[in-house]
């Protein structure tokens, strides 16, 4: 079984889960950082591994509060490794979530999900803390 | 803001390593994230006056009375504070303005004349009959805060008032500290003029904060974070994207800024009016650079959000093979969330590179 990817959250990166064993495969926080090559390759990688053997079916949540321009290549990488995945007959489905108050959030979720031809939710949760 | 009034703010800053200036309602929130950008900023050959100017500035902070109860950043009206640490050469300065009733002045100024007329010895005896005798603090005698200012410092404190009615006057004091390691001979000290100077033309600009200094990576981090952490409450719309336009914008001027002696120079200053924030930002560019720049802002400002939105999409589908840099990207997600023209000029300065300044209202 491919091994857990597990990358704890800071002042300009997300944090990371994915986890074949348990079906859990999120991104969640800011992604802000300079170097966006430094911080994605390895989750990149991984996926690209997974994809050679994916799960019968995979539930991708994206849960970000900002982004950086240069983070969103890699946010379209990481879609397409999905959007393969779904090509080649799994069940893939992307749950972009975001604050209520965050209209640029929810927006940027349509661009994405305009990108693809995946199952793909935007889905805005009330954030009260 | 124009894009003359950040010209002018860069020429004036121009010698300044390090500059940050705070004008509005002043809470613990602020203060940290003041004494932590200078510190993150401060050169190594000044590293051993670090506390020292952390000491400094948290003493001149209590100075400014008002304190807020919210961290929220709110906007800066007539009467609000200044408040402005600089670094030129081997000085550092720390500046404050507040209001004060014009009843209180000559208190004040009595306070002052007399640690910036006593010698050393008399500062510490100074000191002590103001800390066992409180009665005599009350009455007038010298605050313990400016003698332990002038005991740090081992300068004078210049300071001034500016009437502005029959009831109030600006205070403007001004906090020296040399580095003696670092300091050449026939060195002299930024006056107090010019503190007023600028005090007068964030006023006109309505400018909440600026901080002028070395935009590379390393510094630009720390600067993004502080500015986030003071912005705690991110729900607000107009503050996210202002956060929002700064990450692009910075990260664009330690990328792309023209590097001078290892260093990216650049400036950035927010204001608030009416409830809209409005960023500006200066930094040099490579003259060979210029038209491209030109011609993708042109472009942003001439589409529709529409066409916006369109052009947005084909770079998320296109960059994958292009895969240049951020190829516009940036651009064209700020020219997204603004109804409003990004304005810009280039200037320029010889046959190297053009001052580029940028203003934009969220």
């Amino acid at each position: 079984m491919q091994k857990i990817l597990n990358i704890a959250e800071t002042k300009d990166t997300p944090s990371v889960v994915f986890d074949k064993a348990n079906g859990k495969f999120e991104l969640k926080g800011k992604s802000l950082p300079e170097d966006v090559n430094e911080y994605y390759d390895e989750l990149i990688a991984w996926l690209e591994e997974y994809k050679e053997d994916p799960n019968p079916e995979t539930i991708f949540t994206f849960n970000l509060e900002y982004y950086n321009s240069a983070s969103v290549r890699k946010i379209v990488d990481i879609l397409l490794i999905l959007d393969n995945i779904h090509k080649a007959g799994k069940k893939v489905l992307v749950r972009w979530l975001y604050a209520d108050y965050d209209d640029k959030m929810g927006e940027v979720g349509e661009d994405f999900k305009i990108l693809v031809e995946l199952p793909f939710e935007i889905v805005s949760f009330s954030k009260e803390d | 803001m124009t894009t003359n009034s950040i010209n002018t703010f860069f020429k004036i800053l121009e010698n300044d390593n390090i500059c940050f200036a705070y004008r509005g309602s002043f809470n613990n929130a602020i203060l940290s994230m003041a004494t932590e950008l200078v510190k993150n900023n401060i050169g190594e050959e000044h590293a051993k006056l670090k506390n020292k100017i952390s000491f400094l500035m948290i003493e001149s902070f209590q100075n400014i009375a008002k304190y807020a109860d919210s961290d929220v950043l709110e906007e800066p009206t007539d009467e609000s504070d200044f408040f402005m640490v600089r670094n030129i050469g081997s000085s550092f300065y720390i500046v404050s303005a507040n209001l004060i009733e014009n009843s209180k002045i000559d208190i004040v100024r009595e306070k002052l004349e007399k640690v910036n007329t006593s010698d050393k010895k008399e500062l510490n005896q100074l000191y002590k009959t103001v800390l066992t005798n409180k009665q005599l603090n009350e009455k007038g005698g010298a605050g313990l805060g400016f003698i332990e200012m002038v005991r740090k410092t081992k300068g004078k404190l210049p300071f001034d008032f500016v009437k502005i009615n029959d009831e109030k006057s600006i205070f403007f004091m001004q906090i020296n500290l040399t580095n003696p390691k670092t300091e050449k001979e026939g060195e002299s000290l930024a006056g107090i003029d010019e503190v007023k100077l600028i005090h007068k033309m964030v006023a006109q600009d309505n400018i909440l904060m600026y901080h002028r200094g070395n935009f590379t990576k390393e510094a630009v981090g720390p600067v993004l974070k502080m500015i986030e952490d003071n912005m705690s409450s991110m729900k607000f719309k107009a503050q996210k994207k202002a956060f929002h336009f700064l990450v692009e914008i910075l990260q664009n001027i330690s990328k792309h800024g023209y590097e001078i002696e290892d260093k990216r120079e650049g400036l950035f200053l927010i204001s608030m009016k009416n409830g809209q924030f409005e960023i500006g930002t200066g930094n040099y560019i490579a003259n060979s650079k210029v038209e491209n720049l030109k011609k993708q802002i042109e472009q942003v400002n001439n589409l529709s959000n529409d066409n916006l939105n369109n052009l947005y999409r084909k770079y998320l589908r296109e960059g994958r093979v292009t895969d240049s840099g951020s190829a516009g990207l940036g651009l064209i997600d700020l020219a997204r969330e603004t109804d409003e023209n990004i304005n810009y000029e280039f200037e320029q300065l010889n046959d190297k590179y053009s001052f580029f300044s940028l203003t934009v209202k969220l």
